[in-house]
């Protein structure tokens, strides 16, 4: 009798635990696959749809330019998914990348050190971070969880926009792309939830002289235009990460590959605002948001982008 | 037949060689045809196409696949890629957004297929002309190139 | 001078090979070797050859982009064989690459 009450509660709190664990990312989902029926109804049909997604576009720009009948993966390339006039170039460039011999420079780097290699066994792990710590009770990103191990066995800690450490990232988006992973962000407590809420939080307030938010661009003005630009969707923003700017690789080649911390600044800095530094609390939140935005997605980096 | 005409109006193959010990094969344009891609009468596309063909009147043809992007991502990097069914000896890529026109000289080879590709500089918008020789004639296509600059998000 | 090795990728599908090269050097213009105040210098010269024939040839200016990147095709059945490809610049360096076509 007394083994059958233990039972009945063990089976109880076990059900009730994993209810709750997956009650965590409920608000979550809701608004990840919200973002998904917005994205796929906005380009489903652009030019019948003008008066209620694209007000300001112009005929020409809707027949001409813009793709349709775009699905949840196809936005994983930004705005290549909708912008004819850039996929040509992109898709010519993609025929040989110039950041393929970086992601073999970070293969070296990864070889030559061992605490590297002790901290990242698996290689494969691009789509899983950001992941809230539940210990240290943070949100840990990739840059960060590199530069702990970097601190840990004695060096000083990398440059988390330039250099070594996007180098490195994209030997690990590299192998995560070819292991066919998908991005997959968990939320698995309450503190992470809120940590998820503070950084949309973050992605929806408007800011700065312009007055512009994170969304007003890249959810709202998905497929409009600023100037010359096509505004990228945040559905896939960080799946393609390190990122190989042409702008920034000029020159050379390995100044052009950058880390989600550099875009993310360069954007809100381009906006006349102060960007969050970093390593800090705030940026580490945004991209976690960012990046559960992202979630079912193929992991495809590292990338090129304009 | 053709590569045979070329040399007869540059330097020739044997002067070539001696020359410049560097040049390896049959045909190097930039010593039978030096003033196409240097000097004064290199600048416009009308001249360097007179410099390297002898002529600059050419046929816009359907035949000659020229795919640029309207808009530049950046002049930089701009892709070109180049294609035709025309049983063409010499293919020219020129522009008009350099101080130089003539980009590239291509001789097709006996089991040539004329389709390449390349990744060229354009200081600002200009058109990218394509020119393909076969035979006698000039065949041609181009393509108007925006170079812009910038791109937000650092 | 020291040169760079030559990215080369070649395939060949149904008797057309594909290579795509990508070329290493700095290339720089006549205004941008000014600006940097630095010599000119850019590729002039490219050919590549499968068994000694000569399957590819160009001459070039120095309006190519850096580290440029050329793509071509060719008829045979060359499944196994080597893909040599060889550049020459304005100063006569001269770079020699080859690669197993897929």
């Amino acid at each position: 009798m007394l083994l059958k009450i233990v039972k009945t509660t063990a089976l109880f709190t076990l059900t009730t635990c994993s209810l709750n664990a997956g009650e965590f990312n409920a608000q979550a989902e809701k608004d990840r696959l919200a973002l998904i029926d917005y994205m796929e109804a906005k380009f489903e049909d652009p030019l019948k749809n003008r008066y209620t997604f694209f007000p300001y576009s112009t005929d020409d720009e809707l027949e001409n330019n813009i793709e349709k009948g775009l699905t949840h993966e196809d936005f994983g390339i930004g705005n290549y998914s909708f912008s004819k006039q850039g996929k040509f170039s992109y898709d010519q460039i993609k025929e040989m990348p110039p950041y393929e011999e970086i992601v073999e420079s970070g293969e070296e780097l990864y070889n030559e050190n061992k605490a590297l290699q002790k901290c990242f066994p698996d290689v494969t792990i691009a789509g899983d971070y950001p992941y809230f710590d539940e210990e240290r009770k943070e949100v840990i990103s990739l840059t960060s969880a590199i530069n702990d191990c970097i601190v840990a066995s004695g060096e000083k800690k990398w440059n988390e926009k330039k250099g070594k450490m996007p180098i490195l990232q994209s030997y690990f988006a590299s192998a995560t792309t070819e292991a066919e992973k998908k991005v997959d962000i968990k939320i698995t407590s309450a503190e992470a939830a809120a940590a998820y809420e503070r950084g949309k939080e973050y992605y929806y307030t408007q800011r700065g002289y312009l007055k512009l938010s994170c969304a007003t661009c890249h959810v709202q003005g998905t497929g409009q235009r600023v100037r010359n630009e096509s505004l990228s969707p945040l559905l896939g923003h960080t799946t393609h990460f390190p990122v190989f700017r042409l702008k920034w690789g000029k020159d050379d080649v390995y100044k052009g590959i950058a880390t989600l911390e550099r875009r993310m600044a360069g954007c809100v800095k381009d906006q006349g605002q102060n960007p969050p530094k970093a390593s800090s609390k705030e940026m580490k939140e945004l991209l976690y948001f960012m990046a559960y935005m992202s979630n079912g997605m193929n992991v495809d980096g590292p990338d090129i982008r304009k | 037949m053709n590569r045979r005409k070329f040399l007869g109006l540059g330097l020739g193959l044997g002067a070539a060689a001696i020359l410049t010990p560097a040049t390896l094969s049959a045909t190097n344009f930039r010593e039978t045809n030096k003033s196409a891609f240097e000097g004064p009468k290199s600048h416009t596309v009308n001249d360097a196409m007179t410099e390297l063909f002898g002529t600059s009147t050419t046929t816009d043809s359907k035949e000659v696949k020229l795919k640029a992007p309207a808009i530049a991502e950046n002049g930089a990097v701009v892709p070109l890629a180049i294609s035709s069914k025309l049983n063409g000896s010499t293919v020219a890529v020129f522009q008009d957004a350099n101080p130089e026109s003539l980009v590239s000289v291509y001789t097709v080879p006996a089991n040539g297929i004329i389709d390449y590709k390349l990744r060229i500089k354009m200081a600002k918008t200009g058109t990218v002309t394509v020119v393909i020789k076969e035979g006698d004639k000039l065949y041609s296509a181009s393509q108007l190139v925006k170079v812009t600059a910038g791109g937000c998000g650092g | 001078m020291a040169t760079k090795k030559s990215r080369i990728k070649a395939k060949e599908k149904k008797g057309v090979t594909t290579a795509k090269i990508m070329a290493k050097h700095e290339m720089l213009s006549y205004d941008e070797a000014k600006r940097a105040k630095k010599e000119a210098n850019f590729i002039t010269y490219m050919v590549a050859k499968v068994d000694g024939v000569v399957v590819y040839e160009s001459s070039t200016s120095q309006f190519l982009s850096k580290n440029p990147f050329v793509s071509f095709k060719f008829k045979g059945e060359n499944k196994g064989k080597e893909l040599e490809f060889t550049w020459i610049d304005l100063k006569g360096n001269k770079r020699t690459d080859k690669k197993k076509i897929k």
